[in-house]
């Protein structure tokens, strides 16, 4: 039996995440983003929303999904992975499910090697390529933080 | 000897490969070309461009035009390493010619987030033109924030970094006659100071 096939409804509602103080960033990639996006006015959040995805039979959210960034005039979340694309797959499930569970959620991912190209387009890293420390996290299999539900919620 | 290959090494050195051709590219244009004057016909069209890159592009494409049509060009910062301390996005060309009750077609040699281009379409839009559509030669749709109402594309780019026809990095390689793969040492290179091995 599948994942997918164990939902169980209802299903728990998007959670809003709590911030107060500065934000910090999980890969200094969001963090440029961020700069890009407040060059151009464009109003965003970082990561406001939990998303969970599965959960076991007494209600405990197994899997969520926390996206980076909320574009909040066009109602649109955006992901930014860093991962080398082979390891994308587990991120491509939680995309799968946030459709399938929230069909009225819009959500943009961009990939690697996108964002490396965004990354050359606009000098993000000036200094040097995209730093690698956070690849090395995520191909170790951590995930970005807030997506798992132990960290979220 | 191809038009795809000019004899310039010092350019051709940073290219890996060629993605679209010289050849592909003026086709496409012509193409182009014919569906704008086909579509504005009797409309007296303004056709805008945003400087840099789309230069290259506008130059070809006026000329693939056969109705009567008026160009103008504005100019505005863009993201950065010289811009990203100057606080946010403005204009440093206005357009010179009144495009209010207009026929405006706003020219593009790329999109890809869509960040400039939806701040410039919605100052456009304040002008009260007749009619605002969008003709970009290249497409990035993966990299789209936003959904845009693109009229005329030539080409979707793949998604690595390419040169050539306008586009640049570091403000060089706009003119190349094609589209190419930049090498990746041509990216390093240019980040380090004059000197510096890498």
């Amino acid at each position: 039996m599948s994942s997918e096939s164990k939902l169980a409804e209802p299903y728990p509602e998007p959670i809003p995440n709590q911030r107060e103080g500065p934000i910090y960033f999980s890969h200094p990639a969001e963090e440029a983003f961020a700069r890009v996006l407040d060059f151009y006015e464009i109003e965003w959040q970082y990561e406001p929303t939990t998303f969970p995805l599965e959960w076991d039979e007494h209600g405990r959210v197994l899997t969520a999904f926390a996206p980076d960034f909320y574009l909040v005039e066009d109602d649109q979340y955006v992901e930014l992975t860093t991962m080398k694309q082979k390891l994308v797959t587990q991120k491509n499930r939680k995309l799968r499910l946030l459709h399938q569970l929230y069909p009225e959620v819009r959500c943009k991912l961009i990939y690697r090697r996108d964002v490396a190209n965004l990354a050359v387009k606009y000098g993000l890293f000036e200094d040097g390529p995209m730093p690698d420390p956070c690849f090395d996290a995520e191909e170790n299999g951590e995930d970005d933080e807030n997506d798992e539900a132990g960290q979220a919620l | 000897m191809s038009s795809s290959k000019p004899s310039d090494d010092g350019l051709m050195d940073d290219i890996a490969g060629v993605v679209i051709t010289a050849e592909e590219i003026q086709s496409r244009i012509a193409e182009l070309g014919m569906q704008i004057s086909a579509d504005y016909a009797d409309k007296d069209p303004l056709l805008v461009g945003v400087l840099r890159g789309v230069f290259v592009f506008m130059a070809d494409l006026v000329r693939a035009i056969t109705i009567p049509i008026s160009v103008d060009f504005i100019g505005i910062t863009r993201y950065g390493p010289s811009t990203r301390t100057q606080g946010v996005v403005r204009f440093t060309k206005d357009l010179e010619i009144c495009i209010k009750e207009r026929h405006v077609l706003f020219v593009e040699d790329v999109i890809d987030t869509g960040l400039t281009l939806r701040y410039i379409l919605r100052s456009l839009e304040t002008r009260e033109p007749a009619s605002l559509q969008v003709c970009t030669l290249f497409d990035k749709p993966r990299t789209r924030l936003f959904e845009l109402d693109v009229t005329y594309t030539g080409f979707v780019l793949p998604d690595a970094f390419v040169v050539g026809y306008g586009l640049d990095y570091d403000e060089r390689y706009r003119n190349l006659p094609f589209v190419g793969l930049l090498k990746e040492e041509a990216i390093t290179r240019r980040r380090l100071p004059p000197g510096a091995q890498s």
